[in-house]
């Protein structure tokens, strides 16, 4: 994360109310900067990252888990970041170019491993067509996925047993 | 009424839009306030009956021109409906009017205690 990272997140939910007005007054510089490297990348992206990037708020959805696959009979592989956002389960499907990551946690009193959500996320477009996503969640973790195209799928949250949440069921085509 | 006490007037909490208002609380929000916080979906309410709401998972908004005051008045109400609690910015693609809030940590319950700042206003 560039932007939205976990250290700022920790001095917004301070209880001293310098460090948490400055790291309002970070928050905001931080978004503003943020919306500037979007106008600045916009044109180089897909319309569905772009969309992504500008107009998607998964903010608070349930984290479901993440799973990587090979495209059969091709080299590629694709990742699936599935969360649980009201009445639906989003799929977020990568092509991917390289394998994604996951930072150590960040430890703090503000970040938990009980039901883990999505905080804050970022795109990014590096050189040769390659896109970058960054999603920090509640555990303290970053989730960093570098791709070459972006889908996201949303599934009725009924198609799903959602009560085994380490599992991603298959979805009929 | 604590509601018609000014400096309190300043932090007051309205209900967002999509939800039942008090027949009471509809009262008081038909009162000759600043126009900043007429806002013609909103309701005013106590602290207490903000808990009152929280605990129904039902969002509110402390409005107001002081940040830290909003922010402890909404770190209080959270605090006594809920317990345990974390504080989130603004998401940015939630848009310009998106608010700063606290909510339950872990979830569920559900919902929201947003606040305004200098920059950031309830609609």
């Amino acid at each position: 994360m560039k932007y939205f990272t976990p250290e700022l997140y920790v001095a917004f939910n301070s209880d001293d109310p310098s460090v948490a007005d400055q790291a309002d007054a970070d928050w905001e510089r931080a978004t503003a900067d943020y919306h500037q490297h979007l106008h600045k990348i916009g044109s180089r992206l897909p319309d569905k990252t772009r969309e992504l990037a500008e107009s998607t708020c998964l903010h608070d959805a349930v984290y479901l888990g993440y799973l990587k696959t090979p495209v059969p009979k091709t080299s590629a592989e694709l990742a699936v970041v599935a969360v649980e956002q009201a009445d639906d389960v989003l799929l977020l499907i990568y092509v991917l170019a390289e394998e994604p990551s996951f930072s150590a946690p960040h430890r703090a009193d503000v970040f938990s491993d009980i039901a883990v959500h999505w905080l804050y996320d970022e795109v990014d477009a590096t050189d040769r067509g390659v896109y970058s996503h960054d999603i920090l969640l509640s555990n303290g973790r970053t989730l960093s996925v570098n791709f070459v195209a972006f889908d996201m799928l949303t599934v009725s949250k009924e198609k799903f047993d959602i009560s085994h949440p380490d599992r991603i069921p298959a979805v009929a085509p | 009424m604590p509601l018609l006490v000014p400096n309190f007037v300043r932090r007051m909490i309205h209900l967002l839009a999509d939800h039942d208002v008090d027949p009471e609380l509809q009262t008081l929000a038909n009162l000759n306030y600043p126009q900043d916080y007429q806002t013609a979906l909103s309701a005013l309410m106590t602290e207490a009956q903000a808990v009152a709401a929280r605990r129904v998972g039902r969002d509110v908004v402390v409005c107001g021109n002081d940040l830290c005051a909003n922010r402890e008045l909404a770190k209080n109400i959270e605090h006594a409906a809920n317990g345990s609690y974390k504080r989130c910015p603004p998401h940015a693609g939630a848009g310009p009017n998106a608010l700063p809030h606290y909510q339950p940590n872990p979830r569920p319950p559900a919902g929201h205690t947003f606040y305004e700042t200098t920059n950031r206003k309830a609609e």
